[in-house]
């Protein structure tokens, strides 16, 4: 029993190795280092970096003005996800697959993509103004561009699609019979929603708002091209610390402190709710309550639901007259159909300005004022023709093959042992795995450069892909996992008994049935790679950029038609991947329709 | 009219407007008014019919089954009762109210769902005072419901637990518990005992029938276990194909069926083709393969000369050795025996006729008695025989 049973935990272990000792080599180590050397003075150890933090007070408003903005962008993106969240979990057929696809084509749209989208938007001679000028409402242009107001839009709609797929398996294992069961005991809409079905979506709601707020902490392309300075967030500071003067120490201290933010929160977090809900292990259903202070929380958290219950259906009863409601035709369809419209509206508010960005592409102007000018294909022929363009983009593409190669080879015997093993400490191990996504990304990037720069391997492609493999591989695990989840061990017995050896087994069995899922880690980790400017844009030099490297360096000069270009070109190649993965699932999950009737 | 009326006032309403505002006068005679009453209630999806005009109506204190097999509409009807789906025609009365347009919380009624539907993050007890809160009942009032119900259901101690932490059996009684607890005009139960294994789920039919009867709730129970439906029910209300066969008493259904779909989907049942020959009284004579003549009871109209299927129960069916032919008052057939299978307490013998079809016998067990092998006549009383029309 006891040696069977060890044997279970060594063949975890055994199975997570790999990726353990690669994030322990590109993630792990690299950050202690790095955080070392914030206390690496001109002699020795010393606090003299913390020394000119504490004393610069332009560093600690930078702070709390990065703090500022990524809490409210998070929650704004956190309230326009729940209903889009809430209707994908509640519809079925097509108009789930919609919504679905809008929230993807977000989500995989280029960070730089949607940031430029806003430049055409909100500029001085963009389109907003020039629509409010043409109509009379404004003489002068409004200055949109370069606010507060124009960073939490652009941050918003980067966040938005990553609080969706955070909060969205919670909504989705949830018993659907619970509302209509609360309506049958005599709960108005108002208290069935605020008593029932909000408590039960709050560890995703959290999780989705702790994982916005710390993406966006970390987040420099937006402030830096839709903001002016008064909107410089850390991770701006941290990279012109480093490129322009070259203050490694100060550059540590400020990451040790965002990480410590960081790590505050999720403490606070985990206290409150519990990290596991993080990785879509669901929720712990009230086990909160088993010590007397968790009762107390809990008992406090259900008073303050049942308060929004009664105040909502006071104000219900208020605004009808008697709180009579009029029948909804098929049970409340008619209000499923409303939430559909709502977040329908919501997903083409982040959808539609990327195609504004279709007819900039081809004006004749030099600028990218609205509206544009003529039609020529000159900026497409620019770029084809460019020499730094085409090998930006190819050495991108090896770059992304390379990381989900990497990725996958690592990511996916981690995914086995959480699906299939016993694994001891099983959510720190879990914690580990993720801590890519989960920890700030310039963080982990400085900390990986820091390294890197140490080692002279500085602007080499393979180091590239493997720091690139580091941030996919959460996708990868928390995909194939799930994927995995889903699959039948008896089939595996059944090959056995069959005949079959374990590498027959994996090759004839196993992974044909879990192809969907190892294809959009692929495609997940792909992404990632290929977007990704953070890394590259300290590790990636010279004439060796890659596409995203390359769009930011011309952002920063003029925001221009070619870009427009790019942007338009990058945005059509998202559109073909997410056409051709369906495809291709489509196609495997008929192969195994064929192959169990 | 009556519509512009508020809700407060419906019962001075129903006076000036007894025509729409009233159900119906029950069907089936009971006494006093019914708890329940649906009335030509249909339900349309597109061009299909989830369930076509059915009317049926609940007495105070009556235990009914919606029996039948999958798609025959029983979980539409269901739904339709608790205003969880609304009806395409036809309205229903909860206790004398009019309820077809009111909203779920808005109906006096319970519900029992398969998933049990218990809220996790809430204990037994603020589960079971959920609807009692609803309803703005004190503390006090509520800490006492909450205290009885859990006694009647037997688990007293489970009142501080997390459903989580409670095995599929007592969560199964935490959500009777809920759905009774505020003595609602109607329990409505959708195929409660699902989920729960053998030993367990007879347990459990017994005491929510002697729980229901005790406490004389209304309930409707919806189920496709058969014999679940004649355990527990005053009335059975078989449903098939979107509609309902039959409203009865377990007994009568399983004697007096009044379709070929009743015979054989509750119990198993023999079924010949043949033409009627003659009728008097209601007792057939049917001609098959153009020389037996077998007598039966008629179901329904039948005109001699029609075609006519003679269905009669395996238990009813004796076979005695070929030649036999002490008895001439019972319908007698040849034929030979294919297999004997002993079932425990019962035996049953596959018997082919003359002409190949199969016909199934069925009796007790016994040490002595010689089975029946090789050529036998097959004998079954006109009175346990039945003659529907048409064809099988």
């Amino acid at each position: 029993m006891k040696s069977a049973e060890s044997r279970g935990n060594w063949t975890g272990l055994t199975l997570l190795a790999p990726s353990m000792l690669f994030l322990m080599a590109t993630v792990f180590v690299p950050v202690v280092l790095l955080m070392l050397a914030s206390f690496n003075g001109p002699a020795g150890f010393s606090f003299s970096a913390f020394d000119r933090l504490t004393h610069t007070p332009v560093y600690a408003q930078v702070l709390s003005h990065s703090v500022m903005l990524a809490a409210l962008a998070a929650s704004v993106a956190v309230l326009a996800a729940f209903p889009v969240s809430v209707a994908i979990a509640r519809s079925n057929g097509r108009w789930q697959q919609l919504l679905w696809v809008g929230v993807l084509l977000t989500f995989w749209t280029s960070f730089l993509v949607k940031t430029i989208t806003w430049i055409v938007i909100l500029g001085r001679s963009g389109m907003v103004n020039s629509v409010l000028q043409s109509l009379g409402l404004t003489n002068e242009p409004l200055e949109l561009l370069y606010t507060n107001f124009s960073v939490v839009t652009g941050l918003v709609h980067v966040l938005l699609p990553l609080a969706v797929l955070t909060m969205l398996p919670v909504m989705q294992a949830m018993d659907r019979r619970l509302v209509p069961a609360a309506a049958t005991l005599g709960a108005r809409p108002g208290v069935s929603f605020f008593v029932v079905y909000l408590p039960l979506c709050a560890p995703g709601v959290t999780a989705a708002w702790l994982s916005t707020f710390v993406s966006g902490l970390g987040f420099f392309i937006t402030p830096a091209l839709l903001g002016s300075p008064r909107q410089t967030m850390v991770a701006q500071l941290i990279i012109q610390q480093v490129q322009e003067m070259m203050d490694w120490g100060l550059a540590a201290a400020l990451s040790l402190v965002t990480l410590v933010v960081t790590l505050f929160i999720y403490w606070i977090y985990d206290r409150m709710v519990g990290l596991s809900s993080l990785a879509g292990e669901g929720m712990r259903s009230g086990d909160s309550g088993q010590s007397p202070l968790g009762n107390r929380i809990r008992k406090f958290k259900m008073a303050g639901f049942w308060l929004l219950a009664n105040v909502s259906t006071r104000i219900v009863r208020l605004l009808t007259g008697h709180g009579q409601h009029r029948m909804a035709r098929d049970g409340g369809g008619n209000g499923a159909s409303l939430s559909s419209c709502l977040a329908l509206m919501i997903l083409l508010a982040v959808t539609v300005p990327v195609v504004l960005l279709v007819p900039e592409s081809f004006t004749t102007s030099a600028f990218i004022d609205w509206p544009p000018q003529g039609f020529t294909l000159r900026w497409y022929e620019g770029l084809f023709a460019s020499p730094v363009w085409t090998g930006a983009f190819v050495r991108s593409l090896g770059v992304g093959v390379l990381a989900s190669l990497i990725s996958a080879a690592v990511g996916i015997p981690a995914a086995f042992a959480f699906a299939q093993q016993k694994v001891p400490m099983r959510s720190l191990l879990l914690g580990m795995i993720l801590a890519p996504l989960i920890l700030p990304r310039i963080v982990v990037a400085l900390g990986l450069f820091y390294v890197l720069s140490r080692l002279g391997l500085v602007g080499s492609s393979i180091a590239l892909a493997v720091g690139h493999a580091a941030l996919g591989l959460p996708y990868v695990v928390i995909t194939v996992t799930a994927t995995l989840k889903s699959y039948d061990r008896r089939l595996d017995a059944a090959a056995s008994i069959l005949g079959a050896t374990l590498w027959t087994r994996l090759r004839m069995v196993t992974l044909p049935i879990i192809m969907p899922g190892i294809l959009s880690a692929f495609i997940f980790s792909f992404v990632t790679s290929f977007d990704d400017l953070t890394l590259s844009l300290f590790v990636s030099g010279g004439l060796f950029t890659t596409l995203p490297k390359q769009m930011w360096d011309d952002a920063l000069l003029k925001v221009s038609p070619s870009l427009a270009a790019v942007s338009v070109l990058l945005f059509g190649a998202v559109l073909l991947l997410m056409v051709a993965s369906w495809l291709i699932r489509a196609r495997l999950s008929r192969m195994r329709v064929v192959q169990t009737a | 009219m009556s519509l512009s009326f508020p809700r407060t006032m419906t019962h001075s309403a129903t006076a000036m407007n007894s025509r729409t505002d009233t159900p119906p006068k029950p069907l089936a005679s009971m006494q006093g008014t019914p708890k329940l009453v649906v009335s030509g209630i249909s339900k349309r999806f597109g061009p299909t019919f989830a369930l076509q005009e059915s009317t049926l109506d609940i007495a105070q204190g009556e235990f009914v089954t919606l029996l039948g097999p999958s798609g025959s509409g029983k979980t539409t009807l269901l739904m339709m009762i608790a205003g969880l789906l609304s009806p395409t025609s036809g309205d229903i009365w909860i206790d004398g109210e009019k309820a077809t347009h009111q909203q779920p919380y808005q109906r006096d009624i319970g519900m029992m769902f398969q998933s049990y539907a218990l809220f996790p993050h809430m204990t037994v007890f603020e589960n079971i005072a959920f609807p009692l809160k609803m309803k703005g009942y004190s503390k006090e009032r509520i800490q006492a419901a909450v205290v009885d119900v859990l006694n009647q259901v037997k688990l007293p101690h489970a009142i501080n637990r997390f459903p989580s932490e409670l095995s599929g059996g007592q969560q199964q009684r935490i959500a009777l518990a809920r759905s009774i607890v505020h003595r609602p005009s109607v329990v409505l139960m959708d195929e409660p005992l699902a989920a729960l294994d053998k030993s367990l789920r007879s347990h459990m039919q017994f005491e929510i029938r002697q729980l229901q009867q005790e406490l004389g709730m209304t309930v409707l129970y919806v189920t496709h276990d058969q014999e679940e439906a004649m355990t527990m029910s005053d009335r059975i209300c078989l449903m098939n194909d979107a509609r309902i066969e039959q409203v009865s008493p377990p007994r009568e259904l399983y004697f007096e069926p009044r379709s070929i779909f009743a015979a054989t989907f509750l119990g198993e049942s023999n079924c010949l083709s043949g033409t009627l020959e003659s009728h008097q009284d209601g007792i057939g004579v049917v001609r098959i393969n153009g020389q037996d003549r077998l007598c039966g009871k008629i179901v329904g109209e039948l005109v001699p000369g029609a075609r006519c299927q003679l269905l009669f129960r395996p238990e009813a069916v004796q076979l005695a050795p070929a030649g036999d032919s002490s008895s001439t008052s019972t319908n007698a057939l040849s034929g030979h025996v294919l297999v004997n299978t002993m079932v425990g307490a019962f035996s049953r013998s596959r018997v082919a006729l003359d002409d190949g079809t199969e016909v199934i016998s069925v009796g007790l067990t016994s040490r002595h008695a010689a089975q029946q092998n090789g050529a036998v006549v097959v004998r079954f009383s006109p009175m346990d025989t039945l003659i529907f029309g048409g064809e099988k």
